[in-house]
């Protein structure tokens, strides 16, 4: 599924992230923990490319993202911390620029696009452009984007932030259901109650390295940030 | 006030080291010492032969500084409406969000807006004088008309920042009435200076009419002030370093527009409805179009290049040149389209999903088909309008016209490969028929035979279409 190998992320002269590798498996879920400027981000933008890495490969599904990044980039998914929807289309003109680019055929789009719409409460908010709609309802409409298709990885950004109680329990639900389906996801976030409930394993970044890897249950407890 | 003026010092120094930082930034990307050294010495060689050569025309001087006071008033009065104008865009009294939030501290806008008056009054007086300074010491001018002129343009200036203040928070009609008002004003003025005979020292009449109106506004300065029309500007012009921009490649990344809040009440209910499923391209032009719009004063920069391209060069004689104004027209046009092409991919929520690039790029095709033919047309009246007429010559231009969509698609082809892989060079044979399409359009006109080119055209494009598809999607 995904293997991340050897990656090294400068920005400017300061070394982001230094030799970091790691692997996803089909259907697991895996949660990437650290404190603040650990490289969390940094190693989502690198694998959605948005950021350039010195070295390293990327693989999903033997696809390197260097030599073919679209066949890549249409077997994930990716929900960001902070919505990034365009202004100039509506929640409904947003799933279909989705179900359109992951191709899904008609029929699947519409009874996703209902669903989703309906489990996460903006069934009503359809045809309104994002700046009408609150910081959360922008969230929720992201997330939908990205649940719409089925594809192999899904990665997620902080995926509670901004969603209400019942959202945010409806979401984690979805992801077991999606990872017993077979979807991979990998995911980071600070809630780590959140987390141990959702991830199978954990990998800890710390200054831009791999410092702990293992089973979620098998974790302890994050120290504070320069304590070690 | 006293610590307003702390404060605000405090903020100024600490903007200024960021933007050093920036700068400093930036000049590592575009300049190593020896640039540096070699673009400082040139430019004090520049400032000596700059002397020597006003030096040797002082005679041409003399008469433009006795020509030159004929138009004393009018230029005073070409400032003030330049002020009345730059009023629609800026408030001259810069209020950044950064003070903005002084607001809640406390500190009241009165003293900050009072020490953003006196910065701008100080940078306006320190920049007139390096020009004084400068002027007096490479132009013949004469001293004493220098100073004249520093003076009353000084006062000037001077006095128009608080009234540019005034109209800039005027909204809608009420500044255009404004606006219309001013042009008669200072039309009625011009008359009278011509009418009257009114020499040059009754520009005094103005300075005492921009004293005037000054001293009313001055009660007036902080009522039904835009605030959030003054911080959005204020943070745009502060923070808007064109060569860090260019550098750091930050021009290609949009603001946001912020007039959202006045979308909803102008956009149809039919532009909110979903698009239709099965036609995928139809939302693809709106994000083109929406693109594009945002680059719209590109556009008009563009057209307006090649109008100048293409007229200069025809007119100077000769085919070849207009040949050579012709490859500079498709270069910009297809350099300006295949930048738009790239820009698209570097929004967050475009790049996040998957590109259907046949979707993509017919989309695309759509748009800057449209924007080649008025190209072509700029292209086609000034080529028509500088030979004899002749079926030749309709030929050459539909020549023209295929090398530029050929030119166009190959470019946009290494684009999308690009996009896709990320150590992608063009193949030597690509780079090569590119080449040689430039050689044959900068000789279409001058001998007509060229366009035989077409064949190796026509040939490259379908053997590579047909046998070597781009097999992305």
């Amino acid at each position: 599924m995904l293997e991340v190998k050897q990656l090294k992320v400068k920005i400017g002269k300061e070394t982001i992230l230094e030799d970091v590798g790691f692997s996803v498996k089909e259907g697991s879920i895996v949660g990437l923990i650290g404190h603040n400027g650990a490289g969390k981000s940094t190693v989502m933008k690198t694998i959605m490319g948005w950021q350039d890495k010195k070295e390293g490969t990327i693989l999903l599904n033997q696809v390197d993202q260097d030599q073919s990044f679209i066949t890549f980039k249409k077997q994930l998914a990716y929900i960001p911390e902070e919505p990034f929807l365009l202004p100039e289309l509506t929640t409904m003109q947003h799933f279909q620029l989705y179900g359109q680019s992951y191709q899904l055929d008609e029929k699947t789009f519409t009874k996703r696009a209902q669903q989703l719409s309906e489990q996460f409460e903006i069934a009503d908010k359809l045809n309104e452009y994002p700046e009408s709609l609150s910081k959360g309802m922008r969230q929720k409409v992201q997330t939908i984007c990205a649940l719409l298709p089925d594809v192999p990885l899904l990665l997620i950004d902080e995926p509670f932030m901004g969603l209400d109680v019942h959202a945010a329990h409806d979401l984690q639900e979805m992801l077991k259901e999606k990872a017993e389906h077979g979807t991979s996801i990998l995911l980071t976030s600070h809630q780590l109650e959140k987390m141990e409930e959702l991830a199978d394993t954990y990998i800890m970044l710390h200054q831009g390295r791999v410092a702990e890897h293992g089973l979620m249950e098998d974790f302890h407890s994050l120290s504070r940030r320069g304590t070690e | 006030m006293k610590a307003t003026i702390q404060m605000m010092r405090f903020l100024k120094k600490g903007r200024i080291r960021k933007k050093q930082k920036l700068y400093k930034l930036a000049f590592g990307v575009a300049f190593d010492w020896t640039t540096t050294i070699y673009t400082g010495l040139f430019a004090i060689m520049f400032l000596f032969i700059a002397y020597d050569t006003f030096k040797s025309m002082e005679a041409v001087f003399m008469s433009y500084q006795e020509n030159i006071e004929l138009y004393f008033p009018l230029i005073v009065i070409g400032l003030i409406f330049g002020a009345i104008i730059l009023s629609f865009h800026h408030p001259s009294i810069m209020i950044t969000s950064a003070e903005w939030k002084l607001t809640s501290l406390p500190f009241s806008i009165k003293n900050i807006w009072l020490y953003a008056l006196w910065t701008v009054i100080r940078k306006r007086l320190i920049a007139l004088t390096l020009l004084l300074l400068l002027l007096v010491l490479i132009t013949p001018f004469s001293t004493l008309v220098l100073v004249k002129w520093y003076v009353a343009v000084l006062i000037v200036l001077l006095l128009t920042v608080i009234p540019q203040w005034y109209f800039f928070q005027i909204e809608g009609f009420k500044k255009i009435g404004l606006y219309l008002l001013a042009v008669l004003v200072i039309g009625v003025i011009r008359l009278a200076f011509a009418l009257l005979e009114l020499n040059t020292e009754s520009v005094w009449m103005l300075i005492i009419f921009l004293c005037a109106l000054n001293v009313w506004i001055w009660p007036r300065r902080l009522m039904k002030v835009n605030w959030m029309k003054v911080i959005e500007k204020s943070d745009e012009k502060e923070w808007n370093m064109f060569f860090i921009k260019q550098m750091s490649r930050m021009d290609q990344v949009k603001q946001q527009r912020r007039n959202y809040f006045l979308k909803p009440l102008f956009t149809s209910k039919r532009a909110k409805l979903p698009f239709p499923y099965q036609q995928p391209a139809k939302l693809m032009r709106k994000l083109w179009r929406r693109s594009i719009n945002q680059e719209i004063s590109i556009i008009y920069t563009m057209l307006f290049s090649i109008l100048i391209t293409m007229i200069v060069l025809s007119v100077r004689g000769g085919q070849l040149l207009q040949g050579i104004a012709i490859i500079l027209s498709v270069f910009i046009f297809i350099k300006v389209v295949a930048s738009f092409f790239n820009a698209i991919f570097k929004d967050k929520l475009f790049h996040s999903i998957p590109w259907n690039i046949a979707v993509i790029t017919t989309a695309f095709w759509q748009i800057s088909s449209l924007l080649s033919i008025i190209v072509m047309v700029v292209v086609s009246v000034v080529v028509l309008l500088t030979n004899t007429w002749s079926w030749w010559l309709i030929a050459q231009l539909l020549f023209v016209f295929i090398a530029l969509f050929f030119l166009l698609d190959s470019e946009m082809e290494r684009k999308v490969k690009a996009l896709n892989e990320k150590w992608y060079t063009p193949s030597f044979v690509d780079q090569i028929i590119g080449l040689f399409t430039y050689v044959a359009l900068a000789f279409s006109l001058l001998y007509p035979v060229t366009i035989s080119y077409l064949i190796i055209i026509f040939g490259y494009w379908i053997i590579k279409k047909h046998y070597f598809p781009s097999k992305i999607d």
